[in-house]
């Protein structure tokens, strides 16, 4: 069998993470929640937090970085709701204003 | 499938299936090949391969319902979790044929799976009871299981950084963690 897993840092929050993504080059995680509209944006080597970003629907079902990490994309929306699509520009500025999102049509 | 960035939609393509002409079965998961040229998705019908083009159907691999699906980095292969069947099971992407099937010793609930960067391992995360979960790695070329990392809770996503032996993982109660391992391989 393998060697041990060596914890590197973990956190507990009570607005539970749905999914993970690391960035194309490793330095981010992204973390959708489950119970809120925010998709975390995180130091990978440790955890802080360089900003939230604001979806239309909770429940971030899935969130991906582009090849080129100049993007997140985000698909969210619970049972019953519209999917929604968020694009964000990397790296994020000061507020969400570039985060876009769009009706996909399809409903959860 | 949109463009990025200005997220026009590019293809909508129906998951049509032999077994069920009138309703298309709902997919549980996709992804694009690491070439861009493929499609995959899993449903309850197994895994259907398609041109990322134009849609069209390139190879069909009937199974049981498969929740998550994942190419290998080379594009070779592609994987399936089965939780009926409590397995990872790995096919060809050339011809669809079986490959290696992964048994899991326990439960096997909500499974995701995902090749490591290097393509040398497979990692499943599931629910091995109703409570606890587990990170399982196997070695993909002789289907030696590698480590298993048990969890208090269901384990919901990983992902693997670019740096060999990192990985990141949720869990079911809200916990995120990142971490390291080296396997023996």
């Amino acid at each position: 069998m393998g060697q041990d897993e060596w914890i590197i840092w973990t956190k507990q929050d009570a607005d539970p993470y749905l999914n993970v993504a690391f960035s194309t080059d490793g330095s981010m995680l992204a973390l959708g929640r489950e119970d809120s509209n925010t998709t975390d944006l995180l130091k990978a080597k440790n955890g802080n937090l360089i900003r939230s970003l604001t979806a239309t629907h909770n429940r971030t079902n899935e969130a991906v970085f582009t090849l080129d990490d100049q993007y997140l994309i985000n698909g969210n929306g619970s049972s019953g709701e519209t999917l929604t699509l968020g694009l964000g520009e990397l790296p994020m500025a000061s507020d969400s204003s570039g985060w876009a999102h769009i009706p996909t049509g399809l409903t959860a | 499938m949109w463009h990025v960035p200005d997220l026009t939609l590019l293809l909508t393509i129906p998951n049509n299936d032999p077994q069920s002409p009138g309703l298309p079965p709902r997919v549980k998961d996709s992804a694009f090949s690491p070439d861009g040229q493929l499609i995959g998705n899993g449903d309850i019908y197994g895994i259907k391969l398609r041109r990322t083009i134009d849609g069209t159907l390139v190879l069909r691999i009937p199974n049981a319902e498969i929740v998550s699906i994942s190419f290998s980095p080379d594009g070779t292969l592609i994987a399936g979790a089965v939780e009926s069947e409590r397995a990872v099971k790995i096919w060809r992407v050339a011809d669809g044929t079986l490959f290696r099937v992964l048994p899991i010793a326990s439960e096997f609930q909500f499974p995701r799976i995902a090749f490591t960067p290097a393509g040398d391992l497979i990692a499943a995360i599931y629910g091995s009871s109703n409570t606890s979960g587990a990170i399982q790695f196997w070695n993909v070329n002789d289907g030696r299981s590698v480590a298993i990392y048990p969890k208090p809770n269901h384990v919901r996503t990983i992902a693997f950084s670019p740096s060999p032996g990192t990985f990141a993982y949720t869990e079911y109660g809200g916990r995120v963690t990142v971490s390291f391992a080296r396997f023996v391989r």
